[in-house]
């Protein structure tokens, strides 16, 4: 069997949707496909294991949200300035409360922001969010909780945004 | 107030509809060059290493007779361990320290405060994220707990390469072995007074790794050297920070392990 047997048809079937996972993350599309195309370019390497796993989408998602992490963590200076001085981020034509929340989304720390996406969008259940994240359930409980709080204040909402989990 | 998973969903849609991405033989090809690149800057620092070694062989050879106290002059100088700061550094971070602080309870009497990670620092060349956890001994033991892991520095995966065991405290140079997917790796306790260890292969360049100061409840140091594949250790070494030989011993591949530590 080839070392990339099966990998297309995988690329294919799942670069839509987590390109759409962590577009909410990045907030800025470019950077979205940048980290969800580098994180598939790491899973072609390993292909040969990950093909065996009962979800190698989940693998893909992991290294994505990580490369996400560490980019955020290591240029968000750099990335503040640019977004000051230079172009708005890339982003995808949608409605204006939609617009808004991506905006509202850029404000909350990475981490609250990730636990949002994967509990929300994903639909994983906390537990699950806690093992993407390497944390734990207690600790996403809190993020969810403050990302939210945050949410509804940017917003303008009078509650928190969204349910609890 | 706003439905979040609606505005989510509807986010997510418009990415993945006007998202652009350069298709699957792309990652792939982008996979294959950045394992070359890391693959030639493995060849590079081999390179250099090979280099130094040849030297220092040749001086190894000359000075194998003397006692143990005599000086070794002029070894190279040591590699720096990149290491992490305050824990978790990363979401791999946290994931691996986690796994060690699973492990770490299964130290005799449990976890207790004062027991927990000694040390976390990363390897860009193996892309790993190499920790070293315990328990010291409490007052009038004469046993250390402790555990090495290797984990992959993206995801925090990995495994344990060492579980925890209690080792006399009066050993001073152990190794043990282990290998992983693109990496080998020899690590062990030293004493206190060692300042490197250096790891011999066969047919391939020495090997010199910093020790690993721990803190000073835990009455031993530590060492951990990252390899490549294949490589085979025949002999590790122990020396002072004025290079007197203080430990030695000879591996056994054969059992992954080194029997007749500590040295003579």
């Amino acid at each position: 069997m080839a070392d990339s047997e099966g990998f297309e048809e995988f690329y294919t079937g799942t670069v839509g949707r987590l390109l759409g996972q962590l577009f909410p993350v990045t907030g800025d599309l470019h950077e979205a496909e940048e980290v969800v195309q580098e994180a598939f370019s790491r899973a072609s390497t390993r292909w040969r294991r990950l093909r065996d796993y009962d979800a190698p989408e989940a693998w893909v998602r992991r290294v994505a949200m990580n490369l996400a992490a560490d980019r955020h963590r290591r240029h968000h200076r750099q990335i503040a300035a640019l977004h000051r001085a230079g172009p708005p981020p890339s982003v995808p034509p949608v409605s204006v409360e939609a617009l808004a929340l991506v905006h509202a989304l850029g404000t909350l720390p990475i981490r609250q922001r990730q636990a949002i996406v994967l509990h929300y969008l994903v639909d994983l259940p906390v537990e699950e969010v806690a093992a993407t994240l390497g944390t734990r359930s207690g600790t996403v409980k809190s993020w969810l909780a403050r990302g939210r709080r945050t949410l509804a204040a940017r917003l303008g909402e009078p509650e928190e945004v969204g349910n609890a989990p | 107030m706003i439905d979040l998973r609606e505005h989510l969903q509807e986010l997510a849609d418009a990415a993945a509809r006007h998202g652009d991405t350069p298709g699957p033989a792309a990652a792939i090809s982008r996979g294959r060059q950045r394992r070359r690149r890391i693959a030639g800057v493995v060849a590079a620092v081999l390179a250099v290493a090979l280099a130094v070694s040849s030297g220092v062989t040749g001086r190894l050879v000359g000075s194998s007779d003397l006692p143990a106290t005599a000086p070794v002059t002029t070894l190279p100088p040591l590699p720096e361990l990149d290491f992490l700061g305050e824990w978790p550094a990363s979401p791999a971070d946290e994931a691996a320290g986690l796994q060690m602080e699973r492990e770490e309870r299964r130290c005799p009497g449990g976890l207790t405060k004062g027991g927990n990670l000694i040390v976390h620092f990363r390897s860009a060349e193996y892309r790993r994220l190499v920790m070293i956890g315990g328990k010291p001994p409490a007052s009038g033991e004469t046993k250390v707990c402790w555990a090495v892991g290797v984990f992959d520095l993206e995801d925090g995966a990995g495994k344990l390469s060492r579980p925890v065991r209690p080792v006399s405290i009066a050993i001073p140079l152990t190794a043990d072995l282990d290998e992983g997917a693109g990496y080998g790796a020899v690590y062990g306790q030293v004493d206190k007074r060692a300042y490197r260890v250096r790891v011999r292969f066969r047919d391939q360049p020495i090997l010199d790794v910093p020790v690993i100061q721990a803190a000073n409840q835990y009455l031993v140091n530590f060492y951990v050297g990252l390899f490549p594949p294949g490589w085979e250790p025949i002999e590790v070494t122990a020396f002072d920070p004025e290079d007197r030989r203080l430990a030695g011993c000879a591996v056994d591949p054969s059992v992954g392990a080194l029997p007749r530590c500590p040295g003579k």
